[in-house]
Parts: structure tokens; sequence; C-alpha cells
């Protein structure tokens, strides 16, 4: 083994380098858990609504939604109308509010939420475990500093 | 050059992703707000890291590119690097043009004031950069440094 080339760095890497390499590693660990998440026919967007569903605990207002996942309307409403074709979402009119629709769970999106969180799970451990060499806490530093 | 295959791969959708309390997610919070904070960084020259990658491909080639090499290293459709390249030209970064060997194909070339526009942008881009890894700790950078590293092995 080399022992040299294993040696850290003395020097900081080059910023525009070390800002691209965490812009394509990002997109490739978004690609590893979309991935994960195929085969349940579920995406990343259609998954974090399902959540937001499942901790409401009850139906929520499609504007409600938008605003929780930080998106347009008219993205909410395309995803909704993925899921409610898929069965795992039903929308049904407002009983305080005729002008509003609430999307809520069906048996079926709750048990695709699961399965999804569970899919989800396992690609996050599968990725971590290839950190494990990292020094985890700094690691966790730098993506605060960073997310800051 | 790979880091516009990296610009072209994240997603954007800007949704809230389903969990957001582990370590891969909060790697993902982070390129999300260091692309936002590039984005800014670029937004004063009137482009976005897509439009910057359009010019970037095209100055990198020294030459006119048919939209279909541009889509096929932008990673993307046909109809975005249309509209994309429908921008920079409305600009007037970018010209269209026939091309003599295939006349069914259009040429896609950057105009002066697009060389110049690519300049600026990637002098701009290349502060914020500098920016962003400024903030981070020797230890910090070197840790991310590894996982970068690891992740994409």
């Amino acid at each position: 083994m080399n022992h040299r080339a294993r040696k850290r760095p003395r020097r900081s890497p080059a910023p525009d380098k070390l800002v691209f390499s965490l812009l394509r590693a990002a997109g490739e660990v978004e690609s590893r858990l979309e991935a994960a998440l195929s085969p349940s026919g579920l995406s990343l967007a259609k998954l974090g609504l399902l959540r937001v569903l499942a901790e409401a605990n009850e139906p929520l207002p499609l504007s409600e939604l938008a605003q929780q996942q930080r998106c347009v309307r008219s993205n909410i409403t395309q995803i909704v109308d993925r899921l409610e074709k898929d069965g795992l979402v039903r929308r049904r009119a407002d009983a305080d509010d005729r002008r509003s629709v609430r999307a809520g769970l069906t048996p079926a999106g709750e048990r695709a939420y699961a399965r999804g969180m569970r899919a989800l799970a396992q690609a996050q451990r599968a990725i971590k475990s290839s950190l494990k060499s990292t020094d985890a806490s700094s690691l966790q530093a730098a993506l605060e500093t960073l997310a800051r | 050059m790979s880091h516009n295959r990296a610009i072209r791969t994240r997603s954007r959708n800007g949704a809230r992703r389903p969990a957001a309390d582990s370590l891969v997610f909060s790697f993902l919070s982070a390129a999300d707000a260091v692309e936002a904070r590039l984005e800014a960084a670029l937004s004063p020259t009137g482009l976005s890291l897509a439009k910057l990658a359009v010019l970037h491909f095209l100055a990198d080639a020294k030459q006119a590119l048919p939209l279909s090499e541009l889509a096929a290293r932008q990673h993307c459709v046909r109809s975005n690097i249309t509209q994309l390249v429908d921008r920079l030209e409305q600009d007037g970064l970018v010209r269209r043009r026939a091309d003599l060997d295939d006349r069914r194909s259009v040429l896609a070339e950057l105009t002066p004031a697009g060389r110049q526009a690519h300049a600026k942008a990637v002098g701009a881009l290349a502060g914020a950069q500098r920016a962003i890894v400024r903030a981070l700790e020797a230890g910090e950078a070197t840790s991310l440094q590894n996982a970068l590293g690891a992740l994409s092995s």
C-alpha cells in the first residue's frame, strides 16, 4: 500500500473542486434514494407528501400541503394527481370551506408510506456505511456550517 | 466538464424531503444551501447555474455546437435545452445558426456578449465557492472531502 498517497492533504482542497464534488455527490445520493424508492412506485417527492399526511393524521388542504412542502401549488396538484391515480391519496371537499379541497391518505397510502420509509431507511444505512471511516462529528459540523 | 454534470443532476424541485433528521438528509440540505448560494451569487449577472452550464460548454468547445449535443452533455431533455437556449438568445448571449453539414440540425454559439457574461459569471462563482469553503474549519473541510471521496467511489 502506498502510504504517502493515503496521507491527508495538508492544504485545503481547491474551492471549486470541493463545492462541485459536493453537488455531484448530493446528486448521486439523491439518485440512490430515488432508486431505492422506485420499486415501491414512489419518489422522494411523493413520499415527502405521504409523510406530511401521515404525520398530520387527518386530511389537509392542498394549500397547506404546498406550504409545508415549500413548493408551488401547481406542483402539489400534480403530485396529488399521481398519488390519487395510484390509489394512495383521496381528495375530498372541505366541509368547512367549500372552495378548498383536502387530501387524505387511503389505507393503501398508509401501507405505501410505511414501505417507502423502510426502503429509505435501508438506503440511508447503506450510504452511511460507506462513510464509516469519516469522522462523523466533524462531517456533521461541516454540513451544518454549509447549511447556514 | 464535470461540474456541469453536477449542476444538471441535482433535482431542483425544492420539495421538502421525507426525512430531515439523518446524516444523509443533512448532506442533501447542505448541498441545497450551497446550490442556493451559488445561484444567488450568479443572479446579479443575470445567469443561473443552468444557463452558465450552457455557456460553459460553448466556451469550452470554442465552436458552435448542435442543440442535440448540448442536451446530451447537460443530461437533459431536448425541450429543456431549447428553452434555455431561447432565453440565452433573448439575452443576446447565444446565437442560433443553421448547420451547413446537416440541414436538419441547428447550432448554438456564443456571442461576444455571451463570452463576456461567461467570464464574469465564472468570476462570481469562484468568489462564492471560496467564501463557502472559507467558512469551514480545516478539520471540517478534511472530513467533508473524505466523505465526498467515499461517496463517489
